[in-house]
């Protein structure tokens, strides 16, 4: 079994030596059959680091943050979290899965499960915690997203943006050093959207490394380091949000921002 | 005419007769359900023989009427095999191997009736195997297989009077020998009609409240 707590952070000890990213990605490429669903992606994303990635749907990203915890198998190329290479040795893959949360587009929580128990059942069986503890834990973040009144209720009861709040409470239970976010609010009515960006904001000030696929331009504008813009599988533009708003290289990501803000 | 004190005095015949078929009924679909969770596995197993042993399983047990299947079992079988079984036990068997087929069917329906977003949240958690399994599919899953399965129970009991051809005194084979006995099939036949629909009645009544209210969670 890898030993977790030596998942190193970075630069931590201040010695100069370039510390492994949170997230390498050299080379990548997957098919999905004759389809070639990401071409040749490299991505580094340093410890701390807010990403936001775009692009019009089947442009890949979803499929690129489901490599990172191998939801999906990469066909080529190298994806290193903290250092320790993914590979098909299911150890491995749980090890990685351990450090990186996930929040989904249709939140996927499950329905016959109260929110505490939705939130408890990770640390418990995975970290072995017990579960008064987990219970104080998981409390402590269903009221960092501001929805502690709703722990004894069942995810049909909640409202999406309450649900979506608690899918990020129950990722933020095993303590990750990365979280992804795969269109977090596209499932959400536009007046509730403001409460997950809220909470996503807070995440991203508290300084989690977070790489998030959305068309939210405004929290891309607010938080993120750099903006990534994907199309036909290949990162096709990279800037900090101030660049890549106001004045984008390439044609296709001018477009692009033409046909979403305006 | 209805012959009420007949009716009373042979009552704690057809009682028995009563729990005879339930408790067929009841253990063909325990050993049924058993059988189908074998066959499930085999049929999602990567060895191309394995899908095709439940395959024409299952086309044989759909393509053929239950009578037969059970006359095969209680008489064909020991002429086959040498295998000798009891009208009970031969009986059970066929509900069994005839349910099967049908409750493999439920399960696998019920299994793909799960959205994989609840598998993908329980990998993103690296939930270990055995919990996904017990704590996140189960649960799901019975409350899915509730409604097919209740209906493969009603189902099971109506069949199980098919047995009284081999000699098991369940329900109907008890209205039989009342009437032979007393020469009075309106009350026999009446009477094994009417716990019929009593038991499965009060059946469906029971597995309605428990549809509306799956182990506590609303949907």
């Amino acid at each position: 079994m890898t030993n977790l707590d030596e998942f190193p952070r970075e630069d931590e000890a201040g010695t100069g030596i370039k510390p492994p990213a949170a997230v390498e990605i050299i080379g990548l490429n997957k098919w999905y059959g004759a389809y070639h669903a990401l071409h040749d992606i490299d991505l580094r994303v340093v410890t701390g680091e807010r990403i936001v990635i775009c692009g019009p749907s089947g442009s890949g990203k979803s499929t690129l943050i489901r490599c990172i915890n191998r939801l999906e198998r990469h066909d080529q190329g190298s994806i290193s979290v903290g250092g320790l290479e993914l590979t098909d040795d299911p150890k491995r893959v749980q090890a990685t899965r351990r450090e990186i949360g996930m929040v989904f587009q249709n939140f996927n929580l499950f329905p016959h499960m109260t929110i505490l128990e939705n939130c408890v059942v990770a640390p418990m069986s995975v970290k072995k915690i017990a579960r008064a503890q987990a219970e104080e834990l998981a409390r402590s973040f269903l009221a960092r997203v501001r929805i502690p009144e709703q722990a004894k209720k069942y995810p049909g009861q909640l409202s999406g943006g309450q649900q979506q709040r608690a899918a990020i409470a129950r990722a933020l239970c095993m303590s990750p050093r990365i979280m992804l976010f795969d269109e977090p609010t596209s499932a959400l009515d536009p007046e509730i959207i403001k409460e997950v960006l809220d909470t996503m904001i807070a995440l991203a000030n508290d300084g989690m490394t977070m790489l998030c696929v959305t068309h939210e331009m405004g929290f891309a504008r607010q938080i993120a380091d750099r903006v990534i813009f994907m199309d036909h599988g290949r990162i096709v533009e990279t800037a900090a949000p101030a660049n890549f708003f106001a004045n984008p290289q390439q044609v296709r990501t001018r477009q692009f921002l033409n046909q979403i803000l305006r | 005419m209805f012959d009420m004190s007949f009716f009373l005095t042979l009552l704690p015949r057809f009682i028995w007769g009563a729990a005879v078929t339930l408790g067929v009924s009841l253990a063909g679909f325990t050993l049924g359900t058993v059988i189908a969770l074998g066959l499930l596995l085999l049929a999602r197993s990567r060895i191309a023989l394995a899908r095709w042993i439940v395959a024409i399983y299952t086309s044989f047990i759909r393509g053929t009427p239950l009578l037969v299947q059970i006359l095969v079992i209680y008489y064909a079988l020991p002429g086959l095999t040498g295998i000798e079984l009891s009208p009970l036990v031969a009986g059970v068997l066929s509900l069994s191997f005839n349910s099967a087929a049908f409750i493999a069917e439920n399960l696998r329906a019920g299994l793909f009736s799960i959205p994989s977003g609840q598998f993908e949240a329980a990998s993103a958690l690296a939930l270990p195997r055995h919990i996904v399994a017990l704590k996140v599919i189960l649960p799901q899953l019975v409350r899915n297989i509730i409604p097919p399965m209740a209906s493969e129970f009603t189902i099971l009991v109506k069949a199980s009077a098919i047995l009284s051809v081999i000699s098991v005194v369940e329900l109907t084979r008890t209205a039989q020998h009342v009437m032979m006995e007393t020469f009075r099939p309106t009350e026999a036949f009446c009477t094994a009609a009417l716990i019929y629909f009593l038991i499965l009645f009060t059946f469906s009544v029971f597995t309605k409240r428990l549809e509306h209210k799956p182990s506590g969670a609303p949907r």
